[in-house]
């Protein structure tokens, strides 16, 4: 096992990581950026090499700098988190030649899945199912060739993810100038401007599968997850397991994911991620080769340390468990708490966090990267913590969740606490009729309530909040407040 | 302390009669009053809105911390004065709490003649000043005047108490490091110019404001320069230049908020006196007061009737109640602050008159402010009372309440005349405040007395003469006299002349004095000690 | 005074009415009973109407963001600006003493924000920035580095302004 591991992240995910690794009784060694230099993840490693850049995310981007902190402080592996450099495969191969081991799986696997298309072609050789799709280099080709997929059609970036880069087709009319708007987002985004099509599915559900590979032709997988749940095509709300799926179905999904890993020659953890649509198919979306953000309800049902076993098996060891062991029980579901006003179409908002308590309610975890006076920037990403709640049924897990974010208390940035109550809440999503259009589909009823009740004594406590109010209040003598507003 | 009891009989005929009578008069003084603070041209309203001005009333309720009493002064001076062209003597002066502090304040009221200074204006400013420097409150100005009205200049001018004692008494309270504040919401020219001047701090409101020794017209007249406004003294020239001005407002609500925030550095020294006990309102219903006092000038009530519906829990501790019985004296609370009240239950006698000396004393010696409630024809006259000392013991009264230490207020509830307004702190003996009820009447002796005096002296000129008598001259001659007193012994023709500090509505009385006394209570004590007794 | 108040976009008048027995403000139509107790840092436990609230606010800019019940309220009070009067608007920039100029950052004919620099001064060995006090444009520049001037020298003069509506 290793005796002291770098990690190259920061916020919830980066204290995630040390906590496993102190509770392995492994040294650790956080990096950060002057921005960041009062954030929680400093504290909780042994110790912190400070990297320079001008702009905050560029420092967790510096490949050099990082492996120069790693050989500096003698760590002798990094894990990369999720976003940055987790899915960098030239990060991975300048980590081991370092002499560090890079915790994930190997630089090839990683070319191979972060390309898209490549992914798409390797899965349908592996008989994992693919969306009817178009993949052609000329654009024009692919315009003339779309009625091949048939309508609608989702226009998707070769090298993105997150969204970027997506657009959808509905009418054939629209279709030259989006698959030029497409490219030219994707060039931006991530300078490649390859672009295909795939038939656009409405109403699918996002199912994921997690996967643990030893890199010796062993993978397990830890089940699907529902992420569903999205704006601007980011997930908030997921859970374990996926509601109303069949049995077969959720075996086959999950084969599927296996069969793919196990002929990619995976090794650590990786995520498949697939589209279910309405009428029972399934298809191939794309592979996470890192850790992703919603661990957590994979843990919660499963009552493993996914880090942990990142961990082992990076270190040379094998998987901790074999798939009989895997015996998920009750339910899970994860919401992300962003920064950001759900009123005015989830826009990220700014501000420092004045006040944060958070509830101790049994079967719920919290996982955050913020304290109390931390400045929240435009800096870096808009999500401040993961709130998990675990439960014997669906039912009960959404309640608990529900009952945790209403005693969550985080002020001085706006944030969706109350947004994700009211989805937790809401009828049609504690029936399971999740899909990826669910928020926008239900957003009127999502939309904040009309003038609550206890409106008055929240105004009130806000006015006597401000210096001059109470002064006003309570500063005039006797015997004047006692006769009050008379006059003669 | 006892609780009173009240004697009184709500449901009797002469109640209700007097209950009648009294309400009426109330309602009177409510409408005169309206009218004199709200009656305007509508060409004044349109110009002051046209200027994007606020009236003076407005500024003053944005001024003043909201939920918390006004107590005006002298709103009906001038009221018979100058044909009735100067309601209120075209300002607004008054007590009341600003961030948290108590202080005059002095409006101009601009929707009056542009504001312009009468007479009475700069006596009742004066006066505002005057009570300001006894009690030690700060003074907030909110100056908006044309200046002083010319053609009345000989009476505004050259004299101790005009204009100059203005600004007089502003050193003077600055010296005593009581603070001022104006704000300069329109012109301040000539001597008013002088007001922002002479405040330790002042804002003045851009576009509008204008403080200038000479205004354009002067200025042009005297040296041909044409100069408009706000070139020759506005925002910009005193708060950049010449420093005349300290806080440059956009307008005149951001030029209230500045002068909120001004008062509120201000420190508050502690008072002379705090209240002993808690406040607590009286057991007995001040409505009752219309139906106690009498309708007739010559008609007394018991006074200690009005004690019970004005002090705390109607309770009263009676200094020597079986002497001198036409004059109540003793101890009680008012919103917690202990008071020593003297009050007439009839005439002066020679051991009434003794008995309030000593009392006055007694209050002296226990710093303990006097309240003197006013009901008196006079001292007894006669022979008999002479021989007694009747004169001496007046005089002695006279000089114990002269030479007081602690603060005075007064109250006229019914008649004043003669000597007794003297023992009883009248307006000559500088009580800190003085007001009355809308049935007072004061004269040096009553209408029918002086009538019948003056009838009485001319027919003996007469019978030197050896002339006739003439009945219908002398009926005559008693009419016209009683008609010209009548005018000029009514409570409104005193209050004109700034000889009350206001007209109060019973009901309101005991809020009136508990604000005046708790502005009184800020002075520190005079010096102790007396002139001479003529014993 | 009155004070303006936007609760999650909901605008009231708040104005306080009186003081005993308990603070009446009426917020809007209704008047509101309102007894604070004591609370910690940034708890607050109000009595409002009979009716207990036990929550947590934070200043945030112009607002205080309430959590009560599992809500999250802003709570945003008007408060007019810190203008301090209103920059009037000057024609030109003279030197309030002497000295000399060290820099230019401005150049004749460009337009200028409020707060933007337009010169660096250097008088009794203390540097100053000039800075424009309204957007304006720039009409002339009097002076280069270099420049030694006497006070109320004309540094830069703006273009006339157009009289605009209000």
């Amino acid at each position: 096992m290793f005796k002291r591991v770098l990690v190259a992240n920061r916020g919830e995910i980066a204290c995630r990581i040390l906590r496993t690794l102190r509770a392995q009784g492994i040294a650790s060694v956080a990096v950060y950026h002057h921005e960041d230099r009062n954030a929680p993840h400093l504290q909780l490693a042994d110790e912190a090499v400070r990297l320079e850049a001008d702009v905050p995310t560029a420092a967790y981007l510096d490949q050099a700098q990082i492996i120069a902190a790693a050989r500096a402080t003698q760590a002798e592996a990094i894990h990369p988190g999720y976003g940055f450099l987790s899915e960098n495969a030239a990060f991975a191969e300048r980590v081991t030649l370092a002499g560090c081991t890079f915790i994930g799986p190997d630089a090839a696997v990683m070319r191979l899945m972060g390309d898209k298309i490549r992914a798409r072609s390797f899965a349908a050789e592996q008989g994992v199912p693919v969306a009817p799709s178009l993949i052609e280099q000329d654009p024009a080709r692919l315009v003339a060739r779309a009625a091949e997929v048939g309508l609608p059609l989702l226009i998707k970036a070769a090298a993105g993810g997150g969204g970027k880069g997506m657009r959808i087709v509905r009418r054939a009319q629209e279709l030259t100038e989006s698959v030029q708007l497409a490219s030219q987002e994707a060039q931006r985004y991530f300078g490649d401007g390859r672009v295909y099509a795939e038939r656009f599915i409405e109403r699918p559900r996002h199912i994921e599968v997690q996967l643990l590979a030893d890199g010796r032709g062993n993978v397990v997988h830890l089940f699907e997850r529902e992420c569903s749940l999205q704006r601007r095509y980011q997930k908030i709300i997921e859970e374990s397991p996926a509601p109303n799926l069949p049995a077969s179905l959720r075996a086959s999904i999950c084969d599927a994911a296996v069969r793919l890993a196990s002929a990619a020659r995976y090794r650590n953890a990786g995520t498949v991620e697939f589209m279910l649509a309405p009428d029972g198919q399934f298809y191939f979306l794309e592979m996470n080769t890192r850790l992703q953000v919603e661990h957590p309800v994979t843990e919660a049902v499963l009552r493993l340390d996914l880090v942990a076993a990142q961990l082992r098996i990076a270190a040379g060891g094998s998987l901790p468990f074999t798939q009989a062991d895997l015996e998920p029980r009750g339910h899970a579901i994860e919401c992300r708490i962003c920064a950001e006003e759900p009123q005015h179409d989830f826009r990220p908002a700014t501000g420092r966090i004045g006040i944060l308590r958070v509830p101790e309610l049994p079967r719920t975890r919290f996982d955050g990267g913020i304290r109390a006076g931390q400045a929240v920037t435009p800096a870096f990403d808009s999500m401040l913590a993961k709130l998990i709640a675990h439960g014997d049924s669906r039912a009960a897990a959404a309640q608990t969740l529900a009952a945790a974010l209403h005693e969550l208390v985080l002020l001085g940035v706006p944030s969706n606490i109350d947004y994700l109550q009211r989805v937790l809440r809401h009828p049609r999503f504690l029936a399971g009729e999740l899909h990826t259009g669910f928020l926008s589909e239900h957003a009127a009823q999502l939309a904040a309530p009309g003038a609550p009740l206890e409106s008055a004594a929240a105004t009130l406590a806000g006015l006597l909040a401000d210096e001059d109010f109470r002064r006003v209040a309570y500063d005039v003598p006797e015997p004047h407040a006692s006769i009050g507003a008379w006059r003669n | 302390m006892r609780i009173l009891e009240s004697a009184v009989r709500t449901g009797d005929a002469e109640f209700r009669r007097r209950y009648t009578h009294n309400k009426a008069l109330a309602q009177q003084l409510k409408s005169r009053q309206q009218a004199a603070r709200h009656t305007r041209p509508a060409r004044d309203l349109e110009r002051l809105a046209s200027q994007g001005k606020l009236l003076p009333r407005q500024r003053l309720e944005r001024l003043l911390d909201p939920g918390t009493p006004f107590l005006e002064l002298s709103s009906l001076a001038a009221n018979m004065a100058y044909g009735g062209e100067a309601p209120g003597a075209s300002c607004i002066t008054g007590i009341g709490v600003v961030a948290g502090r108590e202080v005059i304040v002095h409006a101009d009221d601009p929707s009056v003649k542009g504001g312009a200074w009468y007479p009475l204006t700069i006596k009742k400013i004066v006066r505002a000043l005057d009570i300001a420097i006894e009690n030690r409150l700060p003074v907030v100005h909110l100056c908006d005047s044309a200046g002083g009205q010319l053609q009345l200049q000989s009476q505004l001018f050259p004299d101790r108490y005009m204009a100059g004692r203005i600004f007089r008494n502003q050193c003077v309270l600055s010296k005593l490091n009581v603070q001022q504040l104006a704000l300069v919401f329109g012109h301040c020219t000539a001597g008013g110019a002088y007001v922002p001047a002479l405040s330790d701090y002042n804002v003045i409101v851009r576009g509008t404001g204008a403080v200038f020794l000479g205004g354009p017209p002067l200025v042009k007249a005297a040296t041909g320069e044409v100069v408009s406004a706000d070139e020759l003294g506005g925002c910009d020239l005193h708060t950049r230049r010449s420093g005349t001005c300290d806080y440059p407002a956009r307008d005149e609500q951001e030029a209230l908020e500045i002068g909120r925030d001004i008062v509120a550095q201000w420190t508050r020294p502690p008072k002379w006196r705090t209240p002993e006990a808690a406040a607590e309102p009286p057991l007995l219903d001040a409505d009752e007061l219309y139906g106690i006092i009498p309708a007739d000038i010559k008609q007394t009530f018991d006074m200690r009737e009005v004690i019970a519906r004005v002090v705390d829990g109607s309770r009263f501790h009676e200094y020597k109640p079986d002497y001198g019985t036409t004059l109540v004296c003793g101890f009680a609370h008012l919103w917690g602050y202990r008071v020593g009240i003297l009050a007439n239950n009839g005439i002066l006698f020679n051991d009434s008159a003794i008995k309030g000396a000593h009392f006055i004393e007694l209050c002296n010696q226990n710093d303990t402010p006097l309240l003197f409630l006013q009901n008196i024809t006079g001292y007894m006259v006669g022979r008999e009372y002479e021989a007694a000392g009747i004169t001496k013991d007046g005089a002695k009264m006279i000089m114990a309440q002269t030479c007081s230490h602690v603060p005075k207020l007064t109250l006229m509830c019914h008649g004043s005349f003669g000597a007794g307004n003297y023992g009883m702190c009248g307006r000559a003996f500088d009580g800190r405040l003085l007001f009355s009820w809308p049935n007072h009447q004061i004269a040096v002796m009553g209408g029918e007395q002086a009538a019948g005096t003056l009838a009485e002296v001319k027919l003996r000129q007469l019978a030197r003469t050896g002339a006739a008598a003439e009945p219908a001259a002398i009926e005559r001659l008693r009419t016209d006299t009683l008609k010209a007193y009548e005018e000029q012994t009514s409570a409104y023709y005193s209050t004109s002349e700034l000889w009350d500090d206001g007209i109060l509505d019973p009901v309101d009385t005991r809020n009136a004095l508990g604000v005046a006394l708790s502005a009184a209570v800020n002075a520190p004590a005079g010096i102790p000690g007396n002139g001479v007794f003529r014993f | 005074m009155g004070y303006r108040v936007e609760t999650d976009g909901v605008k009231a008048e708040a104005q306080i009415l009186g003081r005993r027995p308990q603070l009446a403000v009426r917020l809007g139509e209704r008047v509101h009973r309102v007894l604070a107790a004591s609370a910690g840092e940034g708890e607050f436990d109000l009595t409002v109407d009979g009716v207990r609230y036990r929550g947590w606010r934070c200043a945030s800019g112009d607002e205080v963001h309430v959590r009560l019940n599992g809500r999250t309220y802003r709570v945003r009070l008007e408060r007019r600006g810190a203008d301090q009067g209103g920059a009037s608007e000057q024609e030109e920039v003279r030197a309030s003493m002497p000295g000399v100029v060290v820099a230019v950052h401005c150049a004749s004919g460009a337009h200028v924000e409020a707060g933007e620099k337009l010169l660096t001064l250097e008088s009794m060995k203390l540097q100053m920035t000039v800075v424009a006090s309204h957007a304006a444009t720039i009409a002339r520049l009097h002076v280069a580095p270099g420049a030694v001037f006497e006070r109320g020298a004309l540094l830069v003069s703006f273009a006339p302004r157009k009289e605009s509506e209000s």
